[in-house]
């Protein structure tokens, strides 16, 4: 994005907020705050791109896109990083997300008072709703005109165009009778202008949305947040690595130190809003001995469970084309039945070549004349997949590794073991999509096993012994630090993360400054 | 370049000349795949393997892709200068050692596990005594390197074999030979990013773009 003309702020100045990391947790807030009159500094671990000639459709040339320092994967269902989940640069990994929008369900924010399993979420749905709608307003999130599970439900663009993936999820869902839609997506379908940003130009279909979008159609940061932000005064400083903090006699943060190259720096400031994700916020606590008196800074590190059934189809699919998950079907967030807490969405997938071609030497385990021989298959094939809750457990925990990466801090070790709930609700799960893959026409069927998302660590909650930030995000032991990123959620949802994150980025932001919670339109 | 756009025309060099010369193709990406399009050495001198490791590499390799072409894709010697310039994906498992060593005390256990099958290296077993192994392997069955510095145990060799698998496969398809092998069109979504972005717009089941390649069992347009 265009930083040139942006306004800059001096080191020494007691800037009002330094916000650490630009993605879906960092840069709503700092549209806020700026919008506000407060000075406000954001300081990005990668750098700034320019999306229209940087970017391209190929995986090995967009490397760069995510977080590659080395993490250390460990328990019994090792979590992968980098390409999966884990961005870096100006926008953070909204540069890379699928754009996938569904609301959390009102539901899966109360699991323990309805199951006696999981967490419960220290807000309710009806304190989410007006910042999902303005989110929703703001990015511009395309989808039906009807929600099927959701009759307030208004998106402000019609629907991306379905792919031949979507296609076929349709058909397979209709012929068993399952209710199926275009799913919410906060990618453009029109020409988009909302005030205060550049007007935005609609999806081409080009199927690379996780390689970084090339026309600014799918919302990242950069083209909606972070131009926001600057408009109002905020300064934001890519290349620039979080490292450590200063802090007074009673432990309040009075600066924040950092490395841009090899220099060493530090900004000033009166409140740390910490935005780095589920992994480097932790790691940054644990490093710098913070706001852990709970105990809980790396505890409940959850990962959602992301399984896919793969098909072959007698119809050419191309299923690079096309946005990649168009439609969605939310008849399973509670499956009649289910023998396990939660339920999970289910979406339409086309996965470009080289994603795919190592998804089926990995999670399909072919190898030699089997593997060519599918490979060859590419353009015939297509998927189904799901977001599924996975419950929270202490044992599941970030902690430091003896080893360093290329920053000079430990790398972080991250051990995940899937428990018997997700293995119900996966088995459940690939019955379902196996059968809407059969009535869909499929042939050769089979599942792919694999986990998504980044979520906890640092989860909210009322109970400073329990929790290690409040229902807001802020620090129980440092009143001047908040965080607001997915390390936040004290359970993982059936829903992707990005929508949730970025409503409690302006939920936090208005906490910040004491403003009342704006009302919503439609009905909770 | 004109080496590969100067070939004889036949189906596959007729179709990897029009994946190269696309109008559709952005030009960071053309170079790269020109780049990647370039014969391998023959020479080629191992940066990160030792030499016995790069001749096992190469005989995994042609049994995890095999290639009948004449021209095959080194696709060792391109892992070799993966491990050299040690470009990681972000992460490795817990039970790994780091992604180089993985390579080099894997390759080293699969020379000895060939050993105890009476072989003087595992690129000396034939080709279904190598599968058959690799089939061990997979399983994690194939005990040998356990309790030994600088090897693998069964379990670890069972996650490295997957490691290959993928950084082969990554490999190997993202070759425009192979690309235009498999009629693939991604790269052709468009030359210039922002607002002139082309795109698809024939994105249904069984729709194709005219600049796409026909695929086996579609009539020309």
């Amino acid at each position: 994005m265009n930083l040139d003309r942006m306004r800059r702020y001096a080191e020494t100045e007691t800037v009002d907020v330094v916000v650490i990391g630009t993605g879906a947790g960092g840069a709503p807030l700092l549209a806020r705050l700026a919008a506000a009159g407060l000075t406000v500094v954001a300081l990005e671990a990668g750098a700034n791109r320019d999306p229209a000639t940087e970017f391209v459709p190929d995986e090995a040339m967009s490397a760069d896109l995510y977080w590659m320092n080395e993490r250390v994967s460990g328990g019994k269902t090792p979590e992968a990083f980098g390409a999966n989940n884990s961005g870096v640069g100006v926008g953070g990994s909204t540069l890379h997300w699928g754009a996938f929008v569904p609301r959390a369900d009102a539901r899966d924010l109360r699991l323990k008072t309805e199951t006696g399993k999981g967490e419960d979420w220290p807000l309710s749905f009806s304190d989410l709703l007006p910042y999902y709608e303005e989110v929703e307003r703001f990015i511009g999130v395309s989808g039906p005109a009807n929600y099927p599970w959701d009759a307030d439900r208004r998106y402000p663009l019609p629907p991306v165009k379905r792919n031949a993936p979507a296609q076929a999820m349709i058909a397979g869902c209709e012929a068993l009778g399952v209710k199926a839609s275009d799913g919410p997506v906060a990618v453009v379908s029109e020409p988009y202008a909302v005030g205060g940003i550049p007007a935005r130009v609609p999806c081409r279909n080009c199927g690379y949305c996780h390689q970084g979008c090339r026309n600014g159609a799918k919302t990242s940061m950069d083209v909606t947040y972070l131009p926001l932000g600057l408009g109002h005064g905020a300064e934001i400083r890519p290349n620039s690595f979080v490292h450590g903090f200063e802090r007074d006699r009673q432990g309040r943060i009075t600066a924040v130190l950092y490395r841009q190259g090899e220099v060493e720096k530090r900004q000033r400031c009166a409140a740390v809003f910490l935005c780095a994700g589920a992994v480097e916020t932790p790691r940054l606590l644990l490093v710098n001995d913070l706001a852990n008196s709970s105990g809980q800074v790396g505890r409940n590190y959850t990962a959602h469970v992301a399984t896919q059934v793969w098909g072959t189809f007698d119809k050419p699919m191309r299923m690079n084309k096309g946005y990649p998950s168009a439609i969605i079907t939310e008849d399973m967030v509670r499956p009649k039945d289910a023998d396990f807490a939660g339920g999970y969405l289910v979406q339409s997938l086309g996965v470009v070549l080289q994603t795919w071609s190592d998804q089926v030497a990995r999670g399909r385990g072919l190898w030699g004349r089997d593997l060519v021989r599918y490979l060859d298959r590419y353009n015939w094939t297509a998927g189904i997949g799901i977001n599924g809750e996975s419950l929270p457990s202490e044992e599941n925990r970030l902690t430091l590794s003896d080893e360093k990466d290329a920053t000079g801090l430990p790398k972080p070790l991250i051990r995940y073991s899937e428990g018997e709930n997700e293995a119900r609700l996966k088995r459940h799960a690939v019955a379902f999509m196996r059968q809407v893959w059969e009535a869909a026409g499929a042939s050769d069927i089979w599942v792919l096993e694999r986990t998504a998302h980044t979520i906890g660590t640092c989860r909210m909650g009322t109970d400073p012994d329990r929790a290690v930030v409040d229902p807001f995000g802020r620090s129980f032991d440092t009143p001047n630090l908040w965080i607001c990123d997915n390390s936040v959620f004290p359970s993982s949802l059936a829903a992707n993360p990005a929508l949730t994150i970025m409503a409690l980025s302006l939920r936090a932001a208005d906490r910040f400054l004491d403003r009342a919670a704006p009302t919503a339109v439609g009905q909770a | 370049m004109q080496d590969i756009l100067n070939r004889p025309a036949d189906a596959s060099s007729n179709a990897l000349r029009a994946l190269l010369t696309s109008p559709r193709i952005p030009e960071r990406l053309r170079a790269e795949l020109l780049r990647r399009a370039a014969p391998d050495d023959p020479a080629y001198e191992p940066r990160a393997l030792s030499d016995a490791q790069l001749d096992a590499l190469r005989a995994l390799a042609s049994r995890i892709l095999p290639q009948d072409g004449d021209e095959p894709i080194d696709l060792a010697a391109r892992l070799d200068a993966m491990m050299a310039e040690a470009t990681g994906n972000g992460w490795r498992y817990e039970a790994l050692p780091s992604d180089p060593d993985a390579y080099r005390y894997g390759l080293d256990t699969l020379d000895d596990l060939a050993k105890a099958l009476g072989a003087s290296r595992f690129a000396g077993l034939s080709g279904g005594e190598q599968d058959e192994l690799l089939r061990r392997v997979q399983a994690g069955e194939a005990r040998g390197g356990e309790g030994r510095p600088r090897r693998l145990d069964a379990a670890q060799l069972a996650l490295w074999f997957e490691e290959v698998r993928s950084d082969a496969v990554r490999l190997f398809v993202a070759h425009p030979a192979i690309m235009a092998r498999l009629g693939y069109s991604g790269p052709l979504d468009g030359h210039e990013g922002g607002p002139a972005f082309a795109g698809f717009d024939a994105v249904g089941i069984g729709e194709r773009e005219s600049f796409e390649p026909l695929l086996p069992g579609e009539g020309a347009p």
